[in-house]
């Protein structure tokens, strides 16, 4: 009876999530190995302008041109090989952006946890503070101050998601803290850092896990709005959002110049969430062996 | 082999089959239930029991289950109701009116933000049409049918603000609102204090009796079912094993699962251990207080003394049993005592040095020296954490045991509370409660401790589990000259392995004395209310024969 009152035992249904995870972890193996070998696979130089083959559908429409198999844009650059160097940022600054944010997050939310009074008051009087207020205003603020450069940015997009990771940890470990077990560890002789170690960590990597592939998808998001409107990625670089910001004039006459970057950031969201899904089940021992 | 009162049956199981995905939980369950009758549906935890009653109502496939086979037929002969193909409007309309059903956890099935008034005017409402005015003095009149005390202010209280017992008596009012003529009860008293149990038992049998209803109760405390029951189904592995009047399935149990159940239901007056003679003081506290609250920066509200002013002793090689109702202090002291709580004043003395006061680096050397067991077999295991961690931990922490050692100490730590030694590669889920409570022992072996505290180590446990877990830890403490603090509300199985045992009642100890003198001749009224609600098992018999094991009685 006891493995049916566990709902996380009684959630699988093994076939359907497997022929799903399949599929999500062959586009990702894609998908990181266009970004990482974009230099050699692409067939242009993404910044290369040809002024005289400008606008030009992909291959299969009428004026197609040769060679720019998914078209060109504005000002008559590859499409393709700006996709995947805009993936290849894209998927660099998303990294960095979630494991910065992990890293402030989860320390922070572990140290509120474990400490509850005026360390936990001052944590979570931050995290309220930046669920307040809208973080995109924030964000343009920093930008204009300092100035969009690639580092900026990424300490940007890091500390966009930290209070989510933080809310998670405190909430986990304040559960967790009241478990018998965690009081075994101690009857036992553990101290505050060998529990937090041994005994709390592996048991908040699910959440984690989970709140790492949400905030993989925000950033995505956040870079694209931050690019579009114009504190981003510096044109002429391609990043996937600001290649939808610059080709959104275009949408009615060449909707090509925004669906490859938009199709990318689709395929790379549903990605990150199908094999974070993954992982947390790979983490819990008690799902590995069915 | 099925007893067929004359009257026909008002609910009729017939070789019902129910299973959770591909397992098979129920294999063929056959009863009827009359009118005005309780039949007992008796059995461990996996037996099917609670599966069947869900059955009963089809709440089953909420839980993940299905019946694939029999019937269950509700209602007087000409046309009785098929409730297997049932459509789920007509479900609807049986549930909660005509067939109603209460639940283990009195604290988890009310809904903690809704009025208790609000929640029973719902069914009220739902069957009855009843609104407004004429629906909360039906709510009234069901809160005064249970017994409530001050019925009309209860109904605008929220649930957090009732005890235990009176969350459990509001469940029964309003599975009786719609007056049915089947309620189901799924261990109502489990979660309940003895004394509140032995009241809640009564208002069911009175219950019963004026309103002629049938009860199907589901219970693994044969002690329960002695109270209650008219028929008993004793169920094993979700087959029917015997069907029996009470008192003829207690005189001459028929089947062998049955005799073991009855044998090893832990029974007051079954006697205990005699007290050691001139044994040695291991562990000594005095005027131990612990109070909660009043320290935060935000609130001065007064501090609440939990533990008032407890001065104990245990000798070496003694079990003292320390019996009292929940929210009496009992975990607090043991926590004090160990340190895992900061007591306010008083001394503990290990071995004649005191270990109050001391720093938490100082006290380590004296942490290994006094282990713990704790209740819940399932939450005190990191479930991500082998086997072989898990029982070294305490070993590991005090440097008894580093890398290769862990394993071959893992390995003799599992072979002495009878577990194989492979086990120490698997993880706690693929464990059963027995199996799990046992690798709990072994942790708390693992740094050689002078003294187990074991804070209701198997009351989480079936019957026969617990008397396993009780006879290994007998065995420990006549191998290696332990001692054990056994905590436990359960005055029957303090009784089984207790030397000693000390009462306790709202944070004090009101008695103490070897435990054959306190259960013979109890001098505090707390004491002798505590004893008068144990169920009695066949009572008859006990009284009879107080002193004798009942096992032998039998």
């Amino acid at each position: 009876m006891t493995t049916l009152a566990d709902p996380i035992l009684r959630r699988r249904r093994p076939s359907a999530t497997n022929a799903l995870q399949k599929v999500a972890l062959t586009l990702a193996v894609l998908l990181v190995g266009a970004a990482l070998f974009a230099p050699l696979i692409a067939p242009f130089d993404p910044l290369d302008q040809s002024l005289i083959s400008r606008l030009r559908p992909p291959i299969g429409f009428g004026r197609a041109s040769p060679g720019h198999f998914a078209g060109t844009d504005e000002l008559g650059r590859d499409v393709f090989s700006r996709g995947l160097y805009g993936l290849r940022l894209t998927l660099a600054l998303a990294f960095c952006g979630a494991v910065i944010g992990l890293a402030i997050g989860g320390l922070l939310g572990l140290i509120a946890g474990l400490r509850p009074g005026w360390a936990e008051d001052g944590i979570m009087a931050l995290v309220d503070m930046q669920i307040a207020i809208p973080f995109t205003l924030v964000a343009l603020l920093v930008l204009a101050l300092l100035g969009s450069s690639l580092t900026v940015l990424i300490f940007v997009l890091g500390i966009a998601g930290w209070e989510q990771y933080a809310r998670i940890v405190r909430a986990e470990v304040r559960r967790l803290a009241s478990q018998p077990f965690i009081e075994a560890a101690r009857a036992a002789g553990g101290g505050t850092a060998y529990i937090a170690r041994r005994h709390l960590l592996p048991n908040i990597v699910s959440p984690l896990v989970v709140q790492f592939t949400l905030a993989l998808s925000n950033i995505v998001i956040l870079e694209s709005t931050l690019s579009f409107l114009g504190l981003g990625v510096q044109p002429p670089t391609p990043s996937l959002g600001s290649m939808v910001g610059l080709g959104r004039d275009y949408m009615p006459t060449a909707p090509w110049i925004v669906l490859i970057p938009a199709g990318l950031i689709v395929l790379l969201t549903f990605t990150v969430q199908i094999l974070g899904d993954w992982l947390r089940d790979r983490a819990d021992v008690r799902l590995r062996d069915r | 082999m099925t007893l067929r009162p004359h009257n026909p049956p008002l609910l009729s199981v017939k070789d019902l089959r129910i299973a959770f995905g591909d397992v098979q939980a129920v294999h063929g369950l056959s009863f009827d239930i009359h009118r005005g009758e309780t039949l007992a549906l008796v059995g461990e935890s996996g037996s099917g029991k609670s599966a069947t009653a869900l059955s009963i109502l089809r709440l089953i496939e909420r839980e993940g289950g299905r019946i694939n086979g029999g019937s269950i037929r509700f209602g007087p002969s000409p046309d009785p109701v098929e409730i297997t193909t049932l459509p789920a409007a007509a479900l609807r309309a049986l549930r909660g009116d005509r067939i109603a059903m209460v639940f283990q956890e009195p604290m988890t099935s009310l809904n903690p933000v809704m009025r208790i008034g609000r929640q029973m005017t719902e069914t009220l409402r739902l069957h009855r049409g009843l609104t407004g005015a004429e629906a909360r003095s039906a709510a009234r009149a069901a809160l005064d049918r249970v017994m409530i005390p001050d019925p009309g202010r209860r109904l605008d209280q929220y649930p957090h603000e009732l005890s235990g017992g009176l969350r459990q008596r509001v469940m029964i009012a309003m599975a009786l609102a719609c007056e049915p003529e089947v309620l189901i009860a799924d261990e109502p008293t489990t979660a309940l204090d003895v004394t509140t149990q032995a009241e809640i038992l009564t208002l069911l049998r009175d219950l019963q009796r004026d309103m002629g209803m049938a009860v199907l109760f589901i219970t693994h405390d044969l002690g329960v079912v002695a109270e209650i029951a008219d028929r008993v189904v004793v169920m094993q592995n979700g087959r029917k094993v015997e069907e029996a009047r009470t008192d003829a399935l207690f005189a001459a149990p028929r089947h062998p699962y049955t005799r073991e159940l009855i044998a090893a239901s832990p029974r007051l007056g079954a006697g205990a251990p005699a007290p050691l003679k001139d044994a040695q003081t291991l562990l000594k506290v005095s005027n131990l207080c612990t109070s909660f609250g009043g320290t935060s920066l935000l609130s001065r509200k007064a501090p609440t003394p939990v533990v008032r002013n407890v001065s104990l002793t245990l000798a070496r090689g003694e079990t003292l049993g320390l019996v009292g109702e929940s929210g009496c202090g009992k975990s607090t002291l043991a926590r004090s005592i160990l340190r895992l709580i900061e007591p306010t004043s008083g001394l503990i003395e290990l071995d004649g040095t005191p270990i109050t006061g001391l720093s938490p680096k100082a006290l380590k050397p004296h942490r290994a020296r006094m282990q713990m067991v704790f209740q819940d077999p399932y939450a005190s295991l990191n479930p991500r954490m082998s086997i072989r961690d898990l029982v070294t931990e305490p070993a590991f922490l005090h440097g008894v045991a580093h890398g290769a050692d862990r394993a071959a100490l893992a390995a003799d730590l599992l072979t002495r509370v009878g577990l194989p030694a492979d086990a120490a590669d698997r993880y706690p889920h693929q464990f059963s409660g027995g199996q799990r409570q046992r690798i709990c022992i072994a942790r708390a072996l693992s740094v050689r401790p002078a003294i187990i505290v074991a804070d209701e180590a198997v009351s989480a446990l079936d019957v026969s589990n617990a008397q396993r877990i009780t006879d290994l830890m007998a065995d420990i403490q006549r191998t290696e000259g332990l001692s054990f603090l056994f905590i436990s509300h359960d005055i029957a199985v303090v009784e089984r392995v207790s030397h000693r045992i000390a009462v306790m009642y709202k944070g004090e100890i009101v008695e103490t004395g070897p435990t054959n003198e306190v259960l013979r001749a109890p001098q505090h009224p707390y004491t002798r209310r505590l004893l008068a609600a144990v169920p009695k098992g066949a009572p008859e018999r006990l009284i009879q024969t107080p002193s004798r094991p009942l096992v032998d009685a039998l």
